[in-house]
């Protein structure tokens, strides 16, 4: 490869890198604490603190009752969903789309208890809600355009993020030489450089992996259906039967369906699974379908589904629509490889690791544009400028872990309406990051920001076991071999990365070790060029 | 369509082509790479051979990767006027084939 074009793909990775590296990085840590949002949950509501039994007691009449007394007065009843009770959602949940009396779209939800079938009273989305879909939307505003657009822009760092990985595998020229080189009794950048080759190299098939489910998971809603919008000429409706299959029309014939409790009860032919969820089209017609939804047999799927009659209950054969292709259990395994659902527990540990290492990649990329330009030759602006713009780095970088932690503390001590749960929670979140990056920028240090900001965020972790102690009388030790311990795993989880965070930021450096080196050019010196993104 | 809106529209496409004039390589990056990602995707969904739905949905895990292929040539090619033409080219002609060719079903 020709000097120019090494050059050129060294400044795409670098440019790419500097520019939307932090988003990568914000990205990345938020996606580490949203693999744990079905545990989170069950530590944020101690209702859920309950084992599910094998058998689930009968809830067809609450069901078709609460079914029927939502829409009433309605004019159809367009989507109709119940949740069986799981691990991790251990109560019933039932969801109905319809159209009211003005012809609006309405929909409505309803949980009830897993073991007695009672209504559960709703409790404002919060830190579980938070902690997931700040990694999937950023939770973007609406008045922004809303959390579509969000999805879309997270996508779009996916494919950033794969640019970054293919820029910077072509632009690392010796891999294989320097896969174990780590030189860490060297200079600062020199080790965060070693660093970030090595492990980037090493993590390369999860971060690869990460990068293309999370672009297809965001993009895929804005490119696949301007896609296929473009090709079909803005023809959705014949697109979507061609995809989809035609829509059954409605017989008009009002007849008796199959139970939620009938349904229960239909096991798959060959797993033998219980049903997991079941979603019923043209509810209380002749014409109705009922697509159960199992725990699929190959863990790389998000769901199994059969479709059954919803009168007589008899699957639905002979319908090509209803047979998954080859490119169909690619697609579905998009989601899983994403969220890493497919291998329990210790899998999800792993992710995280490797999570984690993928934002600390970003963040010494970021780390290392700046050093070059303030203690290097390619700086072009003031010495005042890098620092601010290190600042700036250091404050995002290490605000946002405090932040993550902090919305723990408001789930436990909040007090106001459950309508405003999640607002609160968002503006502790973001007011608390904005505080970090302050704190960055008050301490004009960046490595005793990072280790104070370090130090903070593994107390905040150890004393959350403490919080729920106090707060819902659960103390983690006493419930770790219960039947319903998903919580006191999480306050262990927590203590011991705590633990693990305050001893990293008690080891890190209090400030640079090396001086700027003589004879390295400043701003003044306008030999020392940036590099030009064109 | 209102003059305001033509008015927008023309603004905004003068707009494009001073970027790629002035920046070839970092519009066609930002713009010109999606836009024939898309293009050049419906183009395959109207012209290969293969069962629909099946087509559908490899080509919706082929699009962002198409899309990356774009933006990488963004730099690799040696002329910057270069990229940016390959990638109008593509978007033009995948244009034309799909307001020429009509929808499988």
């Amino acid at each position: 490869m020709d000097r120019a074009r090494h050059l050129r793909n060294y400044n795409l990775h670098s440019w790419t890198g500097i520019t939307l590296g932090l988003i990568v990085y914000i990205v990345a840590l938020t996606g580490t604490f949203a693999l744990f949002d079905n545990e989170i949950k069950t530590w944020e509501d101690p209702t859920l603190r309950v084992a599910v039994a094998d058998e689930t007691p009968p809830i067809a009449d609450v069901f078709s009752t609460w079914v029927e007394e939502t829409s009433a007065g309605g004019t159809e009843l367009e989507f109709v969903r119940l949740n069986y009770p799981t691990t991790y959602t251990p109560y019933f949940w039932g969801f109905i789309q319809y159209h009211d009396e003005n012809d609006e779209h309405v929909n409505a939800n309803q949980k009830w208890h897993a073991a007695t079938g009672e209504p559960i009273a709703e409790r404002g989305n919060g830190l579980s809600y938070w902690t997931l879909n700040i990694h999937r939307d950023f939770m973007w505003p609406s008045f922004l355009g809303g959390r579509q657009i969000g999805r879309w822009l997270v996508g779009i760092i996916g494919v950033v993020l794969m640019l970054a990985i293919l820029s910077g595998v072509i632009a690392h020229t010796k891999i294989r030489e320097e896969a174990y080189s780590m030189r860490l009794k060297r200079s600062q950048r020199l080790k965060w450089q070693d660093s970030h080759k090595v492990v980037g190299l090493w993590g390369l098939p999860f971060y690869s992996m990460i990068a293309f489910t999370g672009a297809f998971l965001g993009v895929i809603g804005l490119v696949s259906q301007l896609t296929a919008a473009i090709a079909f000429k803005g023809d959705i409706e014949t697109l979507l039967g061609a995809v989809l299959g035609p829509e059954v029309e409605r017989s008009g014939v009002q007849v008796q369906m199959l139970s939620a409790d009938e349904i229960a009860q239909m096991r798959h032919p060959e797993s033998n699974a219980k049903p997991q969820s079941f979603v019923v089209r043209n509810y209380g017609d002749e014409t109705s379908e009922i697509d159960i939804f199992y725990a699929p047999d190959t863990q790389l799927s998000t769901v199994e589904i059969i479709s059954v009659d919803g009168v007589t209950g008899v699957p639905i054969t002979g319908d090509p629509f209803k047979v998954q292709p080859v490119a169909g259990h690619f697609v579905n395994a998009m989601s899983p490889l994403h969220y890493g659902t497919y291998g329990g527990i210790w899998l999800k540990f792993l992710y995280f690791a490797l999570g984690l290492s993928l934002s600390v990649i970003t963040a010494l990329g970021c780390m290392m544009w700046i050093e070059r330009r303030k203690y290097g030759n390619d700086g072009t602006k003031s010495e005042a400028f890098y620092n601010r713009l290190g600042y700036f780095n250091t404050g995002v970088i290490m605000g946002l872990p405090v932040a993550a932690i902090s919305i723990f503390y408001l789930d436990k001590l909040y007090v106001g309406a459950e309508s405003a749960r999640l607002a609160a929670t968002g503006s502790v979140y973001l007011g608390v990051w904005i505080i970090g990056l302050a704190y960055a920028f008050v301490r004009r240090n960046d490595y005793s920001t990072t280790r104070e900001l370090l130090m903070l965020t593994g107390a905040l972790a150890m004393g959350l076991p403490v919080l729920n102690c106090l707060t819902t009388g659960d103390w983690f030790f006493a419930h770790l071999n219960a039947d319903h311990s998903t919580a006191a795993w999480v306050d262990a989880g927590m203590l011991v990365l705590g633990t693990m965070t305050v001893v990293a930021g008690f080891l890190a450096p209090a400030e640079r070790k090396a001086k700027r080196r003589p004879g390295a050019r400043t701003a003044t010196e306008p030999e020392g060029v940036a590099v030009p993104a064109e | 369509m209102s003059p305001l809106t033509i008015g927008i529209l023309l603004f905004v496409m003068i707009l494009l082509g001073v970027a790629t004039w002035k920046a070839p390589r970092l519009t066609s990056i930002i713009f010109w790479a999606l836009v024939a990602a898309i293009l050049f995707g419906a183009v395959l969904l109207l012209t290969l051979p293969f069962e629909f739905r099946s087509l559908a949905l490899w080509l919706s895990l082929a699009v962002p990767l198409i899309w990356l292929g774009f933006q990488f040539f963004c730099y690799w090619d040696k002329k910057g006027w270069r990229v940016a033409s390959a990638l109008i080219s593509i978007s033009i002609v995948s244009g034309v084939i799909v307001a020429m060719v009509p929808p499988p079903v």
